[in-house]
């Protein structure tokens, strides 16, 4: 069902508040009285084109269904055993991480499971994928694989961090097909006010043509087209050094232009400039203009000579050409005809929910590496096209999937199952953001502080309240009050900078990290209505093992662990009873429970 | 002919193959050595223009310094050369390993019978004049010794170092052969943290005609303009910093007789010669007090300036330059500059056209280290 | 698909109760205070030391003098321990010990940028994502029962550093370098006050029993990766000692000279012999645009005191046969002297050192012209370096890393080692 999306009114309703333009009651109610106008148009626009909706050919089967028909089969014939279904209490933490990077709070957790509904998943599932933290979540998630956490060598010769994110977020909120969205970061030359941020993807490159080139193929078409800068790629058959430098002649004609007056950084651009090429290994040359791997090549138009340039190139100028081949690039590759382009994203919109790619590398698609279920990754391509990219309904079928919902505890007797069956679920690593974000969770704060906000919002602004809470703005804001915290937690998990996420690799910095910074310390001072503070005024020690179960991951604790906690917590002084709480939780905030995804 | 620094112009220049790194010309004025990026000391005949080369060093000569009848070279590697100028062409007197590594700069005593030298290896020391005999070592500089002076009256030296951050002009007491004194010249440090290299620091030291004021100079501050500091030699305390509108380096400063500070420099295609008047007392006659900074001349030269060297007459100057490709100079020059509005270019012999009284022609005679 | 291969030799087959008596065995036994290494372990590991001359050394005036030529600069070249083979007179110590050195006159890499340079002369290659030597290394020579960091790097943080790129590449995290900043030892090594002893055992038996439940019936490899990476905290915090460089005897850090690199070789060396396999010292500052003369004159006098001091060190102790040595800058310097007294970036005829592990000793590979603008003889590229270091290293550059369906060389497959080099 089509949530109730704002984007738009929620900057305008945002601005009215912050900057005080209330001028009126009436002035306010007639704007207001547009608003919903709006709001109800689009309503109408999106439930009837069914944008979000599954049910558009209503003859077809659902799509998690099929996944589940493409990924089983065969386990008969293999005898192989899945992994049963996730309890409750699995299925619940494992959601709320994929689909907004943080585990529930420990009120909503005990909601859920003691919630006997029978469609209380699917509908978990929708409010998940309805909620701002979504947005949040997706601009984090899209910003790391986009980006890859680098800093340009002029760090402020680019887009303010902010400002991508928050243009990512409301892309998000309002659910912008992916085509759509890299149609939108691939032409801009960072002029657009609205969507001028996204020139951060190459502004993070310093605009290098051989960065971006790699890039561009790595991330919008899944194919690493590297080793072929100065060859055919002679592990990779189907790599050429023509595709590589089709996509280079996209963008060799760019470069990073720095506005002195208004520290603006932009895209300069030239009309002219060809490329050619020569194979280091057969001495052939080439020339090319642009091409997409499987595509056509692109001619230049024939333009008179005043029609060259827009703005002419000279010192201090951003010259910007009549024709530009940038645009070109953003037109023309997300379509579903580029090779790649839609075998990518779903590939990669599966990993994120499924811990692994049918194509794994992410980014090394080719004949040799082929899809572990090449019908289904055909399959869901097509149907991502014919939802016409709409990334939400994507995910949601994902998450509805059974494979989605399996246990990662191995069915009995089984000793390894290969992961490109999908019959167990992975544990994967939460990903630097998640784990900070989730330590805050678990530590109580982050309710502290939103609660806090959330009065705050009620008593300033009544009347709008409930559409305010609900804006990606509000939201946003309030979580960035841990911004900086988030960050430099985040900081110490994260890979080297130009470099994917890739497996779980734990070092010992991180350890070490966890056990003698003073992060775990400050999150679990017992301030007021923090998860130590809360455990510290329980007065029987089995509610308090629930309480700290629930908080830290997400179940309630066994027999077992009730009477460890109890044991824990038996005559200890009372001067020492914060302190032996402290120990129970931070142990197991280090423990592997935690720190993956399961 | 009156000396007027601001008509200051080129009267003659002698170009070489290599680039020049420093000059001297010899007490007759007839002549003027230079020590470039090859191993040799070339002379100079100024009237005619004829060339010749002495050949005994082993690496570039980049330090000179002439007295009555001799002439001093030092090189890169530590080895100085005492030439005899009183018959025909020049022949070794005595030849010394003075320093571990570059000699960077040589003096002469006012009487003429001690050689002071500095070095890469933070030395001082003191040779005897006529026999090369060490005579004295001066320690205490923890950096690159890059400018030697002796004070006018001759009981005195002075030397400057290219300390990290603080680099120091010591005043050494003969006799005793101690350390007098250590000025702090940090205006003159152009350190860069982001290296940790002192690109900056003292680049030579010179002692007005009395003895009362020391110059120093260099560049303050990272890519800033090149800068003389000025010290009262009784009190030790800095009371001048001269700073030019010239991003560069002054790698040599130097007092006239008439009491003016003269100061060159380069950097990549120019090279400046700067003219102050810092003191009351030395009115150049019929000119008003400097305000501070303000030069009595700048002149453009023809090109970057590695050193110069003051003739006897003290109306010409001599400058050893870089020539060639801006960003590569691949050659040199030794540019004859007049420091007057004369034209005529033979007079560079006489020195009684000039209005230099005769205890003032001494002292500046014997400065011309 | 060929494995990774490590040291298969038969004489690096150590046996694990050994391996176990010199780290983790040892740990319940009061660790304070251990020896550095076993005997058997210091005979059986190779190691590796890269002495990273960040900036770009001239090779004018260090290893390939041309005095008296244009191009030459104004030092001599001065005779060495090796018979008609002459250095700059800035290396007299280092001089003294060419003997014991391998030098290369024939680099020609072309490449006359620090960033490119800097990840180039360390991955072997051209293309980004490769691993550097020393987290290759680390991951190569890393056996069984290690708890040690594989690959610890020295340097200061400061504007010129970030020049320093390069990483583990698709190895992944736990082969990147443990940064060691300004001589600082890595954070969070110490129990903090607030923490007490009791508390520390009582939250990590509570961490150890969450995780075996968690164990239960669930793929171990993750989870076990984890738990290690707190028994390696553990040790660590035990051993943090080896990072102090305050441990070792006041005479040899005088010997080793009163500044960063000869600090930073030192602690090199107190690395090594604790278990640590490859360490990265980069002396900054080489960049010389400026005044190049003065600037080799400071630089020079520091590395050549310190290298010497350091390869007689390793010889006398015992780690030089088992220790790659690798000198080199990311660049050399241009021919030409520029307007400042300074030489540029210059990729194409410049020169680098090794000695050690699996390095013959006494050589001199390769010529230049006569003013050292081009090479003349025996020119040798990135790969042939990378794959020399690794054969040095007892290694296999041919062999492969197994990505995404393609075999991945090591050491490029357009090259070879060079045999001349190689003892």
């Amino acid at each position: 069902m089509a949530g109730l999306t704002l984007t738009k009114t929620d900057a305008q309703l945002w601005r009215y508040r912050k900057g005080n333009q209330f001028v009126n009651s009436s002035d306010v109610c007639r704007r207001f009285g547009l608003i919903t106008l709006t709001a109800c148009l689009w309503f109408y626009v999106t439930g009837v084109l069914g944008a979000g909706e599954e049910s558009v050919v209503r003859n077809e089967r659902p799509l998690h269904e099929l996944i589940d028909e493409h990924i089983e089969a065969g386990w008969k014939e293999d005898n192989l055993r899945p992994a049963v279904l996730a309890s409750d209490a699995e299925f619940l933490r494992r959601v709320f991480l994929d689909l907004t990077g943080i585990i529930p709070a420990a009120d909503i957790a005990r909601k859920f499971l003691d919630d006997d509904s029978p469609e209380k998943r699917a509908r978990l599932i929708d409010r998940l994928l309805d909620s701002p933290e979504y947005s949040l979540h997706m601009a984090r998630v899209m910003d790391v694989m986009l980006n890859e956490r680098r800093i340009a060598t002029i760090r402020s010769y680019n887009v303010p961090s902010s400002e991508w994110l928050d243009f990512l977020t409301s892309s998000f909120a309002e659910n912008k097909p992916w085509d759509q969205l890299v149609l939108e970061i691939l032409s801009t030359d960072g002029t657009d006010p609205v969507t001028g941020p996204a020139a951060r993807f190459y502004l993070s490159r310093d605009v290098k043509p051989d960065l971006l080139t790699r890039d561009v193929g790595r991330l919008f078409l899944g194919v690493d087209l590297q080793c072929a800068q100065c060859h055919d790629d002679p592990r990779y058959v189907d790599y050429k050094q023509a595709d590589y430098f089709g996509i280079y002649a996209f963008v060799s004609r760019l470069s990073l232009f720095h506005d002195k007056d208004t520290k603006q950084t932009l895209l300069a651009e030239k009309a002219e400039g060809n490329v050619t090429f020569t194979s280091v290994f057969t001495g052939s040359k080439g020339e090319t203009n642009p091409r997409l791997p499987g595509g056509v090549m692109i001619p230049d138009p024939d333009l008179e000579k005043e029609q060259q340039y827009k703005v002419a190139p000279a010192s201090g100028v951003r010259s910007v050409p009549g024709y530009s081949r940038r645009l070109q690039l953003g037109q023309q590759l997300p379509r579903r005809e580029t090779a790649g382009f839609s075998l990518n994203i779903v590939n990669r919109l599966w990993a994120q929910m499924l811990g692994r790619g049918l194509v794994e590398p992410l980014d090394l698609r080719h004949a040799k590496n082929p899809p572990s279920h090449p019908e289904l990754l055909s399959l869901l391509a097509q149907r991502f096209e014919s939802l016409d990219y709409n990334i939400k309904a994507l995910l949601r079928e994902l998450a509805l999937t059974r494979t989605y919902q399996r246990s990662s505890l191995l069915p009995e007797n089984a000793t390894t199952i290969s992961p490109n069956r999908f019959a167990v679920a992975p544990l994967r690593a939460l990903s630097p953001e998640q784990l900070a974000w989730s330590l805050l969770q678990a530590s109580g704060r982050l309710s502290v502080h939103l609660k806090e906000a959330d009065q705050r919002l009620k008593s300033e602004d009544p009347k709008y309240y409930d559409i305010l809470r609900r804006t990606w703005k509000w939201n946003k804001e309030a979580y960035d009050r841990f911004g900086r915290d988030v960050n430099s937690v985040a900081a110490v998990f994260a890979v080297m900078p130009g470099n994917p996420e890739g497996a779980f690799s734990p070092t010992v910095d991180q350890a070490l990290f966890l056990l003698n910074s003073d992060t775990l310390p400050v999150a679990l001072k017992p301030d007021a209505g923090t998860l130590i503070d809360g455990l510290v005024k329980e007065q029987s020690s089995d509610d308090l093992a629930e309480v700290m179960f629930l908080s830290i991951f997400s179940r309630r604790p066994d027999e077992k662990e009730i009477a460890e906690v109890r044991d824990h917590l038996h005559d200890v002084p009372a001067e020492m009873r914060v302190e032996a709480i402290r120990q129970l939780v931070s142990g197991k905030l280090m423990s592997a429970e935690f720190r993956l995804n399961h | 002919m009156t000396i007027e620094p601001e008509k200051t112009h080129l009267v003659k220049e002698f170009s070489h193959d290599a680039p020049l790194l420093a000059c001297a010309f010899d007490r007759t004025g007839q002549f003027v050595f230079a020590g470039g990026r090859d191993r040799s000391v070339h002379c100079w005949e100024i009237a005619t223009g004829k060339k010749t080369a002495l050949d005994a060093h082993e690496t570039w000569v980049c330090a000179l310094v002439s007295w009555k009848d001799s002439l001093c070279t030092a090189d890169y590697s530590g080895r100085v050369i005492c030439w005899s100028l009183a018959n025909g062409p020049p022949e070794i007197k005595w030849t010394i390993e003075a320093h571990q590594g570059t000699v960077r700069s040589v003096a002469v005593s006012p009487d003429e019978s001690l050689v002071a030298t500095g070095g890469r290896d933070g030395k001082v020391r003191l040779w005897s004049a006529d026999s090369g005999q060490p005579v004295a070592e001066l320690s205490g500089h923890e950096d690159q010794v890059y400018g030697v002076v002796f004070h006018p009256d001759g009981r005195h030296l002075a030397s400057a170092d290219r300390h990290s951050q603080t680099p120091t002009v010591r005043i050494w007491e003969l006799e005793g052969q101690r350390e007098k004194a250590s000025l702090d010249a940090s205006d003159l440090s152009a350190y860069r943290r982001g290296e940790n290299v002192e690109w900056g620091g003292v680049r030579d030291v010179a002692f007005s005609p009395d003895g009362s004021t020391l110059a120093c100079c260099g560049r303050h501050k990272y890519a800033g303009q090149a800068t003389v500091l000025l010290f009262d030699n009784h009190t030790g305390k800095q009371t001048e910093k001269l700073v030019s509108t010239f991003k560069a380096i002054f790698h040599r400063v130097t007092f006239h007789s008439n009491g003016f500070l003269i100061a060159a420099g380069g950097d990549i295609k120019s090279g400046e010669l700067w003219f102050w008047n810092p003191t009351e007392q030395k009115l150049m006659p019929g000119k008003p007090v400097a305000a501070d900074n303000e030069p009595l001349a700048k002149i453009q030269l023809s090109g970057p300036a590695n050193f110069f060297d003051l003739h006897p007459d003290g109306r010409q100057i001599a400058v050893a330059h870089s020539t060639g490709k801006s960003t590569y100079p691949d050659g040199g020059a030794i540019g004859i500059y007049d420091l007057s509005a004369a034209t005529n270019e033979g007079s560079t012999n006489s020195s009684g056209n000039c209005s230099i009284n005769e205890t003032h022609r001494a002292v500046a005679a014997a400065q011309l280290a | 698909m060929k494995r990774l291969t490590a040291c298969n030799q038969s004489e690096h087959v150590v046996s694990r109760r050994s391996i176990l008596a010199g780290t983790i065995g040892a740990l319940g036994a009061g660790v304070l205070g251990q020896p550095l290494l076993s005997e058997e372990l210091h005979a059986r590991r190779k190691r590796l030391l890269i002495l990273f001359q960040s900036g770009g050394a001239s090779q004018f005036e260090t290893w390939d003098p041309k005095p008296g030529t244009k191009t030459g600069g104004p030092f001599r070249a001065i005779s060495t321990s090796l018979p008609g083979v002459h250095i700059g007179e800035l290396l007299p110590h280092t001089a003294g010990i060419m003997h014991r050195l391998a030098v290369v006159r024939s680099v020609n890499t072309r490449i006359a940028d620090h960033f490119l340079g800097h990840y180039a002369l360390q991955s072997g290659r051209r293309v980004p994502g490769y691993p550097v030597l020393g987290s290759a290394a680390a991951r190569l020579l890393e056996q069984p029962g290690d708890v040690l960091p594989g690959y610890v790097s020295l340097r200061r943080d400061g504007p010129k550093a970030f020049t320093d790129i390069g990483d583990a590449g698709f190895l992944g995290p736990k082969y990147e370098a443990v940064k060691i900043i300004n001589g600082q030892p890595p954070a969070n090594l110490v129990r903090p006050a607030a923490i007490s002893e009791s508390t520390e055992s009582a939250r990590d038996a509570i961490r150890r029993r969450s995780d075996e439940r968690f164990l239960s019936g669930r793929s171990a490899r993750s989870i076990q990766a984890y738990g290690n990476s707190f028994d390696q905290a553990a040790v660590l915090m035990k051993r943090r000692d080896i990072f102090d460089l305050n441990k070792e005897p006041a005479a040899d850090r005088e010997r080793y000279g009163d500044h960063d690199f000869g600090r930073h070789c030192l602690l090199a060396r107190r690395l090594l012999e604790s278990g640590i396999n490859c360490v990265k010292v980069v002396h900054h500052d080489w960049d010389a645009h400026e005044e190049n003369f003065h600037w080799h004159q400071q630089r020079c006098s520091e590395f050549d005191g310190t290298f010497a001091t350091l390869i007689n060190d390793f010889a006398d102790r015992g780690l030089l046969e088992d220790t790659l040595i690798v000198v080199t800058g990311e660049m050399g310097r241009t021919p030409r002297i520029n307007n400042r007294a300074g030489r540029d970036h210059w990729g194409n005829a410049w020169s680098m050192a090794m000695a050690g592990c699996g390095i013959e000793q006494g050589v001199v590979y390769g010529k230049t012209n006569e003013d050292g603008t081009s090479v003349v003889d025996g020119e040798v590229d990135l790969g042939h370096l990378f794959h020399t270091w690794l054969t040095a290293l007892g290694l296999d550059p041919t062999g492969h890393y197994d990505i995404g369906g393609g075999e991945n060389q090591i050491g490029t497959p357009a090259a070879s080692a060079i045999k001349e080099l190689l003892a």
